[in-house]
């Protein structure tokens, strides 16, 4: 979910990158990591974009943190840093899953259901819903939700197929109310 | 209001059958941003523009402003609900409003819901707000007189069905009296009226539906309301969606008035919504389509050809000037979209004359035309009359001795100011006002002196529905002037009757 256009414009970059050396598939799981990090220790934010705190010293850090990384991922890093732009790397992250989805035809999607689903229903899903998404496959994730009490919910992209007794539930109780509000 | 038990049950009945069938498929998106009636939502991919999106809570919105990564979405009704990270699901649907019959006589929002407490609208059909305006091929020109029933009006700047006219004036003129003076009259003409109230005060609206309803004009009318306390877009949409019912009138072969009252107050909402949505500010900061939202809404205004019916749909918009400055921004939009205007003026107001109408500065470009034959003849001369009236009368305050003619011309011009006052909620007949009229520009009313020309005029009035009907059936059927032996004897019979006060 992007929300700023700059993130598209750094991922655009790091995915060519990624493009020219063949290396797709790795930074997407490394650009995975790193944001998942970002997300998990909102003080990292916090200092990486405290002014009193040298570029150098930022770097240092994401060094020691990151080290493991590919250079191309950690040098998008020191980029943002000196451009002051380390909030957008979450969105970077998921501009550049987005891409590297279009680019193998894959599309990312996500299967509420009550309970964990075998592997043989996640694959059966996978199967049938790429074709419905335009996509070459599936990549499924399976989410646990007991509030929708049977059925499944999937959610590819923006575009939710909702097939849950808690979806019907609410459509008729919306049906009920909308008669009921145009009475008066 | 409660349904029945029974209707529920067919509800429910329909949804247990068709439980196992469906799977619901929608876009969605999520709220980054809410605020005064407007929220920012990434995702909504495909999204059209006008289209309308639902939030979680049932509200509905419309989405506006289609950017790169969000969508800015116009939130219509209670916002204060709906939070970030909200889901917002797509409907595939554009506004619509209730159009019908069944609207008749009753007072809604600009979503067609009732508001006037007297149980639901049952109406089966709804129309698209935003519609193109008939074509070229589809329209006649306008030929037949819509008849405000207000002397100065219907003498000086006739107003033809399917014209656009322009009310403008100061707060305080009597504009909204002109409307309702109109509605009033339309009574036996076959005409549907339309008032839209954008940005007024509840009060005020209520007062207007009063007088509508005590004098029998709410039977064919339809109140579209916006208050001044209703969010923004509703403002916006409110004379949108009484066109919107009006037409679904005129391409059946009906006749609409539709009164906005005023477009001052649904510029400024629009603005607001505008400014809020981050769209580049222009001059007096409205936004640089400004004019296409007046100019789309009135061309829906039209005459149709026979082809089509026949139709009409006339509009009577409002607008606010500030001190008399009709040269500000959204005036001269509306000055130039429209077929001429009536500006009413406060010092004229404050003088005593009322309706206070400036002729020298009101203009109907197309409306002469639809005049009936007796009314040009008789108010031919009448704006000439009025304005050399209007330039002797500054002068002739400083010298005393005036020779004969330009002392005809006064006293010609103080009895033409007389004879157009008129009464509020009075609206008068046409073939009366070619009688009065008839007697004024023919030199009946020279010898009655000025304070008691009113007087005459309701008397002669009376004198002529009991001595004379068949003249002034005449004139309401042919449309022709009698002869003028018929009239003068009619006249001259009733000034035997009148005694002057002293």
């Amino acid at each position: 979910m992007s929300q700023s256009a700059v993130s598209k414009r750094y991922a655009a970059a790091l995915f060519d990158i990624a493009l020219e050396s063949k290396k797709v598939n790795e930074i997407e799981e490394e650009l995975t990591v790193v944001k998942k990090i970002f997300i998990d220790h909102k003080d990292l934010n916090a200092v990486l974009s405290h002014p009193k705190v040298p570029a150098e010293k930022k770097k240092q850090i994401l060094k020691d943190s990151f080290g493991s990384v590919s250079t191309a991922v950690l040098h998008t890093l020191y980029l943002l840093v000196d451009r002051s732009r380390t909030s957008i790397v979450p969105d970077l992250a998921d501009d550049y899953v987005k891409m590297a989805n279009r680019f193998r035809g894959t599309e990312d999607a996500i299967v509420y259901s009550v309970k964990p689903l075998s592997e043989e229903e996640i694959s059966s899903f996978s199967q049938v819903f790429a074709k419905e998404a335009g996509a070459a496959s599936l990549r499924v994730r399976n989410e646990v939700n007991p509030d929708l009490i049977g059925g499944v919910k999937i959610r590819i992209g923006n575009r939710i197929y909702d097939g849950s007794v808690r979806g019907k539930l609410d459509r008729i109780e919306r049906q009920l109310a909308g008669e009921n509000r145009k009475k008066g | 209001m409660s349904i029945k038990a029974e209707e529920i049950s067919t509800l429910i009945k329909q949804q247990i059958e068709n439980y196992q069938s469906e799977i619901e498929v929608h876009d969605v998106g999520t709220v980054i941003q809410v605020g005064d009636g407007i929220a920012r939502v990434h995702g909504l991919d495909n999204c059209m523009a006008g289209e309308l999106v639902e939030f979680s809570n049932g509200v509905l919105g419309l989405a506006q402003n289609l950017e790169e990564s969000n969508v800015g979405i116009v939130i219509l009704g209670p916002y204060k609900d709906i939070r970030e990270g909200d889901e917002v699901k797509r409907t595939g649907r554009i506004m619509e409003v209730p159009v019908g019959e069944e609207l008749l006589g009753r007072v809604v929002n600009p979503l067609g819901q009732p508001v006037d407490g007297m149980g639901p609208v049952l109406t089966s059909k709804t129309r698209p707000i935003e519609s193109p305006a008939p074509g070229v091929m589809d329209r006649k020109s306008v030929h037949e007189p819509l008849q405000t029933g207000i002397k100065p009006i219907d003498a000086l700047i006739p107003i033809g069905r399917g014209q656009r006219e322009l009310i403008i004036g100061d707060r305080q003129t009597g504009k909204t009296s002109i409307a309702i003076d109109t509605i009033l009259n339309q009574r036996d003409q076959d005409m549907i009226c339309i008032y839209v109230a954008i940005g007024q005060k509840e009060s005020t609206v209520r007062g207007v539906v009063e007088t509508l309803r005590k004098k029998g004009a709410l039977d064919y009318t339809i109140v579209v309301t916006a208050s001044a306390s209703q969010p923004a877009p509703l403002l916006y949409l409110a004379p949108y969606a009484g066109v919107t019912m009006g037409e679904e009138f005129m391409y059946n072969g009906k006749h609409v008035l539709v009164v906005y009252d005023d477009l001052s107050k649904q510029a400024t909402a629009y603005r607001e919504l505008s400014l809020l949505l981050r769209r580049p500010p222009g001059r007096e900061a409205f936004p640089g389509d400004v004019f296409y939202l007046h100019s789309r809404l009135l061309e829906r205004a039209a005459k149709l050809s026979d082809a089509k019916g026949g139709g009409s749909l006339t509009a009577l918009p409002f607008v606010e000037t500030q001190a008399g400055d009709i040269s500000a921004y959204i005036p001269t939009n509306v000055i130039s979209i429209t077929d001429g205007q009536i500006f009413l003026q406060s010092d004229l107001f404050f003088s005593g004359v009322r309706p206070a109408v400036n002729p020298g500065l009101s203009v109907s470009r197309v409306g002469g035309s639809a005049q009936i034959k007796a009314m040009k003849k008789v108010a031919g001369t009448l704006r000439l009359d009025l304005a050399s009236y209007r330039e002797l009368e500054s002068f002739a305050q400083f010298g005393s001795d005036l020779d004969k003619a330009t002392q005809a011309k006064l006293n010609r011009g103080a009895r033409t100011v007389e004879v157009l006052k008129q009464d509020l909620n009075q609206p008068l007949r046409v073939e009366k006002q070619v009688a009065i009229l008839y007697a004024l520009t023919r030199g009946f009313l020279d010898d009655v002196p000025v304070e008691d020309i009113r007087r005459f005029e309701e008397e002669f009035f009376m004198y002529l529905d009991q001595n004379h009907k068949d003249l002034l059936d005449s004139i309401a059927q042919t449309g022709n002037l009698p002869a003028d032996e018929d009239m003068k004897a009619a006249i001259e019979g009733f000034k035997r009757t009148f005694a002057p006060s002293n």
